[in-house]
């Protein structure tokens, strides 16, 4: 199966340690045995935009679409046998420790 | 077909008489039916496809048996039939998906194989479905509802009582736990020793829900009671020796074992419940008191021979031994009972705990000491039948009879079951005319 974890901060997370933040390592390792598909790093929400189509008319807005203090601080597609496999390489992004990681499957069409 | 008994009739006739079959169909409903759930999951591994498949197959044996007779074993027939049922549906679901989206990316593996396999599941595959109907990733109510009403059958209606929600509610949980570990692909076995720690409390607790159902209603659902012991006496020995999970397992299973030892004593003959000092000892099941004690003391002492802290379910097994284990109630020691209950407090914080630390401590002759605890907890449990109860109780302890009256009776309003309200009501008038005339 295939999912997709957002990387999140969280207010509630252990604070943010740049020797503990071994994120290369942790894809590498997930390239190694093949499960890694995509992921990346995304610009604050400062730089988001949200866009709307309200009867024909086009309302663009900047910001992220919902007011929260834990917000996507990027993304990694993953492809895991089951939960439990997705799970435990979200528990393995340092991330999973300074913010949160939320694990969603892919809904294929 | 030689595998047929024939039941009330003739030599040719393999025909069975409907009371027969309605009683051999009811059984495999009860007490095999998570077997054969299990069984028909780890052929689809879709729960809500399996659970309607063994439905189906359950109405088919009703028809189907008064015709050929009950098979040697009823729970093989079902389990054969509801998997048979269960790969068309999967088929037919296949199909739909595909006229769809034109994608084939759902196969069953090994659906044909599994069909010739007609033989009941070996081993205890109840595990398998308990383990991951607790998975974290559902939440604890769902958890419990859905080991429930697979493994047991236990109906929508009674789940819906049990957790104080509307059966539509209940319905609604289900279909949506059952939908999350198919899309999120929780996967269907019992998790290795590394994640056996994590997930062995939630399905403890899973366990003392199951146990409670019986604890309830002690005439209707002795079985629940039974499942739940042995399904704790399997996760006992599955867990290796040394873990500190096993130990709460083991006093899980010390815990259930001395509650459902004094079943008997528990509901008089009229269907009362009997206060426990009361209770007939001679009553109580003695094998099961000594197993539970034996279970329980033996995990006490690797506990503390490895130094280890007991987690909540062997604490709350130490303070059932307490009550057990003096020969005679008035040998309970009610100060060192209060005292566990305080150990317990800091493991778990439901107020229920306080509220039974409370009765303790009023045991031990401290009512007012207890009164004050039953009052830290008002906002967290108002309007909850115990919570009123006991206050009650410790009021009429204090002689002060009206005010007893007031709260007897607002248990009696809050109170779930017939049963409970009468024995509220019947409190109010023992504590005499003035009170029964009391009112808020």
């Amino acid at each position: 199966m295939r999912y997709v974890l957002f990387i999140c901060n969280d207010p509630t997370g252990e604070p943010y340690n740049a020797e503990q933040d071994n994120v290369a390592e942790w894809v590498a390792t997930l390239q190694a045995s093949g499960s890694y598909v995509l992921g990346d790093r995304l610009r604050p929400v400062e730089d988001a935009t949200t866009v709307r189509v309200r009867s024909g008319e086009r309302i663009v807005a900047d910001g992220p679409f919902t007011e929260s203090r834990e917000w996507i601080a990027g993304f990694d597609i993953v492809e895991a046998d089951d939960l439990d496999t997705a799970i435990a390489i979200a528990a393995g992004h340092p991330m999973a420790r300074f913010g949160l990681v939320e694990v969603r499957p892919v809904w294929p069409f | 077909m030689a595998l047929l008994v024939g039941v009330g009739g003739g030599p040719g006739s393999a025909g069975a008489s409907g009371a027969a079959v309605a009683a051999a169909v009811e059984s495999v409903a009860s007490s095999e039916y998570g077997r054969v759930v299990a069984s028909v999951i780890g052929t689809v591994n879709d729960w809500a496809i399996a659970e309607d498949a063994v439905q189906d197959a359950l109405a088919r044996a009703l028809y189907r048996w008064k015709q050929e007779g009950v098979p040697t074993n009823p729970a093989a027939w079902v389990t054969t039939v509801a998997r048979r049922r269960a790969i068309d549906l999967v088929r037919h679901e296949q199909a739909e998906r595909r006229a769809l989206s034109r994608l084939d990316f759902e196969i069953v593996p090994d659906a044909e194989e599994s069909v010739s396999d007609l033989g009941f599941p070996r081993g205890d595959e109840r595990l398998q479905l308990i383990f991951t109907a607790c998975h974290p990733a559902l939440t604890l109510e769902a958890r419990a509802a859905l080991t429930l009403r697979t493994v047991l059958n236990v109906s929508v209606d009674d789940l819906a009582t049990l957790f104080a929600v509307t059966a539509d509610a209940m319905q609604k949980r289900l279909v949506r736990a059952r939908a999350k570990i198919k899309h999120a692909g929780i996967p269907y076995r019992v998790p290795d020793s590394s994640q056996m720690a994590a997930r062995s409390e939630s399905v403890c607790e899973v366990l003392s829900g199951l146990f409670t159902i019986a604890y309830a209603d002690p005439t209707g659902r002795a079985q629940a009671a039974e499942e739940a012991i042995r399904l704790a006496r399997v996760c006992c020995q599955l867990l290796p020796t040394d873990s500190t999970e096993r130990l709460e397992f083991e006093g899980l299973l010390a815990l259930l074992l001395l509650q459902h030892s004094r079943r008997a004593a528990r509901t008089s003959e009229d269907g009362q419940a009997v206060q426990f000092e009361l209770q007939d000892r001679a009553l109580w099941v003695q094998d099961e008191v000594a197993e539970g004690l034996y279970v329980l003391d033996t995990a006490l002492k690797r506990a503390a021979y490895a130094k280890v802290a007991g987690g909540r379910q062997l604490v709350r097994a130490a303070i059932a031994a307490e009550y057990v284990r003096p020969l005679q109630s008035d040998g309970i020691d009610h100060e060192r009972i209060a005292d566990i209950y305080e150990v317990l407090e800091q493991l778990d914080q439901s107020p229920f705990v306080t509220l039974n630390r409370a009765i303790a401590v009023a045991n031990a002759g401290r009512v007012e000491d207890a009164l004050g605890l039953v009052d830290t907890i008002a906002v967290a449990l108002r309007g909850h039948h115990l919570h009123a109860a006991v206050r009650g109780d410790l009021l009429r302890r204090l002689h002060r009879t009206e005010e007893a009256a007031i709260e007897f009776r607002a248990a009696a309003d809050a109170a779930p079951s017939d049963r409970e309200r009468h024995t509220y009501l019947s409190q109010v008038a023992l504590l005499g005319p003035d009170a029964a005339h009391a009112h808020t």
